[in-house]
């Protein structure tokens, strides 16, 4: 996924893993701040880490100074679970479903849709 | 609802009731004192949060340490977490047991025959002081993944025991339960390579009673989080994040 959005011309930022909490809640909040469009990775988190990660993303207007939200897209990796079978039946917006396999096009499309929006300077 | 009416407008503050889990979005202006509670945790797997009645303790603990947990503000743990919380009661190791049987904390879809699944843990919890080292090595967790165990209002020991002296009903009973159980919680901490964490709220006021039990005060001494009060600029992020979240979602959901 990064790679491709590289190729399409964005500038990747992930997540920090290193560094004590303030270190990591820094970085993570810059970049919620400043980005256009955010792509969670729904993989090995359970539900729970989901359900935080959601909150976290609701508080991004806090940090935003009154800049609008970004795009946001969630992207469902395997192992498969009842909870991403759910948010497929429940046709949660910015869903792709990439189960079946890595959904290259759905990526793309969804970019081009948050461009297209103006969600994308 | 028609136009005329206007957006619903939900209420972003709880009042003076703790924050639910549910509310860490709406939960601003504590981040300092939460990163100082994950660093704390991380270097010695055993926090007690300690302040004055209605100083916040469940709140930092349930919207500010766990979502923290979750978003891998502990870095070198990861951002796989179990958790189980539960009051100690008069029956500690019993509700330790119930809430580390809550499906998807240690065991996922366990099909009971014949005990619960409830009462193998907790039999396993009362056979020794690793029992819940040993309940944790017999779920079986994925690599990474670790276990916190949060004891909240950890005080009701200490009341319940008071409480047995003056009925004069198993006073003995709960006074061995509650060492057996505060034993459960020291044992983790003495081994190195465990991923199971430990954190208990108590009031200040009980601080004392801690010494009642061998080794956990200095435990206490070691994993102390005393809440501290809020500063003006985080009161300031307190009332003015929740604003910014809560007027964003109400709009978004009219």
């Amino acid at each position: 996924m990064r790679k491709l959005c590289k190729q399409l011309g964005f500038e990747v930022a992930l997540p920090a893993f290193e560094g004590d909490a303030s270190q990591v809640r820094k970085t993570n909040q810059q970049n919620l701040a400043s980005c256009d469009v955010v792509f969670l990775f729904y993989g090995a988190g359970d539900e729970a880490w989901k359900r935080t990660i959601d909150n976290e993303l609701k508080k991004m207007a806090g940090y935003r100074s009154g800049k609008p939200l970004p795009a946001m897209y969630t992207y469902l990796a395997e192992p498969r679970t009842s909870d991403k079978e759910d948010l497929i039946d429940m046709e949660e917006p910015g869903l792709i479903n990439g189960l079946g396999g890595f959904e290259e096009a759905a990526i793309a499309k969804s970019i081009q849709a948050a461009t297209a929006a103006g969600a994308i300077s | 609802m028609s136009p005329a009416m206007g957006s619903p407008r939900i209420n972003p503050f709880p009042g003076l009731r703790p924050f639910r889990e549910d509310e860490e979005h709406l939960f601003f202006g504590r981040e300092n004192q939460v990163d100082a509670m994950v660093n704390k945790l991380a270097d010695t797997r055993f926090l007690a949060v300690v302040g004055t009645s209605g100083s916040g303790k469940s709140s930092l603990v349930n919207c500010g340490l766990r979502p923290a947990l979750r978003q891998g503000l502990m870095a070198r743990a990861g951002t796989a977490w179990r958790m189980a919380q539960f009051r100690p009661g008069n029956d500690p190791i019993g509700a330790m047991a119930r809430a580390l049987a809550q499906d998807g904390v240690l065991f996922r879809g366990h099909a009971a025959a014949g005990l619960t699944l409830a009462e193998i843990i907790e039999t396993t919890l009362r056979m020794s002081k690793v029992g819940l080292i040993d309940i944790c090595e017999q779920a079986g967790l994925d690599e990474g993944v670790n276990l916190l165990v949060v004891v909240d209002q950890f005080e009701e020991l200490f009341r319940y025991q008071q409480l047995a002296a003056v009925w004069r009903r198993s006073a003995e009973n709960i006074g061995k339960d509650a060492a057996a159980f505060v034993n459960l919680l020291l044992e983790v901490k003495e081994r190195a390579t465990c991923r199971i964490y430990v954190v208990l709220t108590m009031r200040s006021d009980f601080l004392g009673d801690c010494t009642q039990f061998p080794g956990l005060a200095e435990a206490i001494n070691a994993g102390q989080y005393l809440v501290p009060r809020m500063t003006r600029n985080e009161r300031r992020a307190a009332i003015e994040g929740p604003i910014k979240v809560g007027a964003r979602r109400s709009h978004r959901f009219c």
